[in-house]
């Protein structure tokens, strides 16, 4: 047994050292010089193709050999944390709304300042509401807007018009309607929408808290307490729509994010709010409801129109040891021709921050492809009337919004006790994140 | 005087063969095991936010925790989530193992086929289950308003207690045939003619059972109870998948509080403190178990 256990530990140390002294003999062959493109697999495959194509066109003309990995839309920060924290950052990304504010204070994002300004000058000024975004309040930018996707109302016109309601322009009308659909017999839970971990939650609950003129941080971006009657009025709304009107499908606090595209497209609710997926996914399949369905501009409150918004920005990694040619990347991308061909593959999905991109004829298409257009110059951002920080980017990020909703209709709680501790969470939010 | 030194010489070869061969096994448990736990405990101690270098805050987050009502929700779905699923488990699993031993025909596609939820995917077995409870056109609820025994439909996603049955179920179902296989295994190996002279003695079915049989899986009923508790205190996916721990935090579970805090929040100090906490018990039941089993040898 002795000579044999020698043995094969001679064979088993023999060859080891052959598998590390071989593989540097093997002759590799000259290999183009890489570079890690991170993108959002959106939910419109032909703008996902046009966006590689257009890469992998600017990285063969650089003799770049382009590795390009997707984020969806529920992973894209699980994605970035464990990339932060493995020091395995790509080159350049996309980010979505929060990203900027989030990365740039940990030193992870380059300075592009120059590179928005050329993009400035190529594409016309930016919308006002992409600055917040992307630009950090010393006024530098590390990120550069890429497109909106827009959150809009989804109406079933044919079933509006069989109960005589009419396309909602305010949260009370929002209300109305359904109501009246119900009453109508038409449709018994006309009113898709869900406060639920997904930004079909939180988002529109940010539509309504800031139509309301609420907020949870000032105008320095400090918190600020919600314990006040906007945001008990915002809560009523919210919670009303189920256990008042009872106009909600019963399971739509469960949702996930997809919850009420499936219910819209199959016919189940009368109206719903959504990013343009589900208009895409009609248009597409020529679907025979596509007719009647009517894609508006969200619904003012009695502080005006002011909605949510995911912009989807580029920036290029600190770490990136290509920041030349990941600067040209964006460059090209963001040129005219190339983001006018991709915006044209987006089935009005994609929304330039842009102004001369926004002037291009294509969304003439129809009433629905100009209110998307149109829904950006609304958007504000987590923490408004303050500036987009990692504070108001984590209260978004871990539900507290959607969560006090749920504390109401779920848990039955009274309003008053809800925004208790929804204070209590987005004050704890504010004082504890890193200012190091 | 020659001889013993060479015996020396060998036994030192012989020592030290020994230790190569069990280098790997050192080096595997402590790069896999003990380093990362190792780093979790530290980490759980800082307060490490993504991004930014961590500093030593002693206990402050499981201290934090313990004044954090969300976490408290989270603890007691965990214990309903896993006890419940687990008792179910237990008997559906005994029965399956019953089934398949008496089955005489169609043995093994009965045993293959009971094994389909386990060894299927577990995102497709949540999102199953997830158009299953659908409340307008989920299969559960068609079915009973085709046979009208319910008028409205039932929201068994979007109520708390319902939520909380339907993530059990999907995870009962899917864990279920581990018992069964297991359970199975362990009354192939009790010896027949312990039931024979049972049946000779007149003792009925339920007796064999109670005498016999469940003694006789005692050890594997132990050892997989135990191990499916702790798979099950730290699913993930079904919950994740099914309700994302909504309706509100009606099934927020220890597994997807850690994601939520670690990833969403990128307080990985705190998340980890959270997936700590539940440590000392699994540990606890570890050492129980391993006493009994040794006492047993």
């Amino acid at each position: 047994m002795t000579l044999l256990a020698r043995g094969l530990s001679i064979v088993l140390a023999a060859l080891l050292l052959l598998a590390g002294a071989g593989s540097p003999a093997l002759a590799q062959p000259a290999q183009k010089p890489k570079i890690r493109v991170w993108l959002l697999r959106t939910y419109v495959p032909d703008a996902n193709h046009a966006l590689e194509d257009s890469i992998k066109r600017w990285a063969t003309s650089k003799n770049l050999d382009p590795v390009i990995e997707y984020f969806t839309f529920d992973d894209i920060e699980t994605k970035y944390v464990a990339a932060i924290e493995t020091n395995a950052l790509p080159d350049v990304g996309q980010l979505q709304t929060i990203g900027p504010a989030r990365y740039r204070g940990m030193g992870r994002l380059l300075d592009l300042t120059d590179l928005a300004n050329e993009l400035v000058r190529v594409n016309g000024p930016m919308l006002e509401s992409a600055l917040p975004v992307v630009r950090a309040p010393d006024g530098r930018f590390h990120a550069v807007p890429f497109n909106y996707i827009t959150d809009m109302q989804f109406i079933r016109t044919d079933l509006f018009r069989k109960a005589g309601a009419k396309v909602p322009t305010t949260w009370e009308e929002v209300r109305e309607a359904a109501r009246l659909i119900k009453a109508k017999g038409v449709m018994e839970y006309p009113l898709g929408q869900s406060w639920n971990r997904s930004a079909d939650g939180y988002g529109v609950f940010q539509a309504l808290l800031y139509s309301h003129g609420g907020g949870w941080a000032d105008e320095q971006g400090n918190y600020t307490s919600i314990m006040n009657d906007t945001w008990r009025a915002v809560v009523r709304w919210a919670s009303e729509i189920y256990l008042k009107d009872k106009t909600v499908p019963p399971d739509a606090m469960s949702w996930t994010g997809f919850g009420n595209n499936e219910a819209f497209l199959t016919g189940k609710i009368a109206f719903t709010f959504n990013g343009p997926s589900i208009y895409y996914v009609l248009e597409k399949e020529r679907r025979p409801i596509l007719k009647d369905t009517l894609m508006a501009i969200k619904p003012a409150g009695p502080a005006g129109r002011n909605h949510d918004v995911l912009l989807l920005s580029w920036t290029v990694f600190s770490s990136s040891k290509q920041v030349d040619a990941a600067k040209d990347l964006i460059r090209f991308v963001m040129s005219t021709d190339e983001a006018k061909k991709y915006m044209q593959q987006s089935w009005g999905q994609m929304v330039p921050a842009f102004e001369r991109l926004r002037q291009d004829p294509y969304w003439q298409k129809n009433e629905s492809y100009r209110a998307v257009l149109e829904a950006p110059k609304y958007a504000r951002t987590p923490g408004w009337p303050g500036p987009l920080t990692a504070a108001a980017a984590e209260v978004v990020a871990t539900h507290v919004l959607t969560d006090l909703c749920a504390r109401v209709i779920v848990d039955g709680w009274d309003i008053e006790k809800a925004l208790e501790e929804a204070d209590k969470r987005i004050k704890d939010i504010y004082a504890n994140v890193p200012s190091r | 005087m020659t001889k013993p030194s060479a015996w020396r010489r060998v036994l030192v070869a012989d020592a030290l063969v020994g230790y190569l061969f069990v280098l790997p096994l050192i080096v595997l448990v402590l790069g896999l095991v003990a380093y990362p736990l190792g780093n979790a405990v530290w980490i759980s101690l800082t307060d490490k936010y993504v991004g930014y270098a961590s500093r030593f805050v002693g206990l402050a987050n499981y201290v934090t925790l313990t004044r954090d009502p969300i976490f408290h929700k989270v603890v007691w779905n965990s214990a309903v989530f896993t006890l419940a699923s687990v008792a179910v488990k237990v008997v559906l699993g005994m029965l399956m193992a019953l089934a398949l031993q008496r089955a005489l025909v169609a043995r093994s596609f009965l045993r293959a086929a009971l094994l389909v939820p386990w060894v299927i995917p577990t995102v497709i077995t949540a999102l199953t289950w997830h158009w299953m409870f659908n409340a307008l056109w989920g299969f559960i609820n068609v079915t009973l308003q085709g046979v009208g025994l319910v008028r409205e439909p039932i929201a068994w996603l979007g109520q708390p207690a319902t939520a909380m049955a339907a993530v059990i179920t999907a995870n009962i179902w899917r864990g279920f045939p581990f018992f069964g296989v297991c359970l199975l295994a362990g009354m192939q190996a009790i010896p027949r003619d312990l039931y024979e002279a049972a049946a000779v003695d007149g003792a009925s079915p339920a007796q064999r059972f109670w005498h016999i049989t469940l003694p006789g899986l005692r050890l594997v009923l132990l050892v997989t109870t135990l191990i499916s508790l702790i798979f099950t205190l730290n699913d993930f996916n079904i919950v994740y998948v099914l309700t994302r721990g909504g309706p509100g935090t009606a099934t927020h579970v220890l597994a997807t509080y850690t994601y939520e805090v670690g990833f969403q929040a990128l307080r990985w100090g705190k998340a980890v403190a959270v997936s700590m906490y539940p440590l000392p018990v699994i540990a606890v039941m570890i050492v129980i178990v391993t006493r009994y089993l040794t006492r047993e040898d």
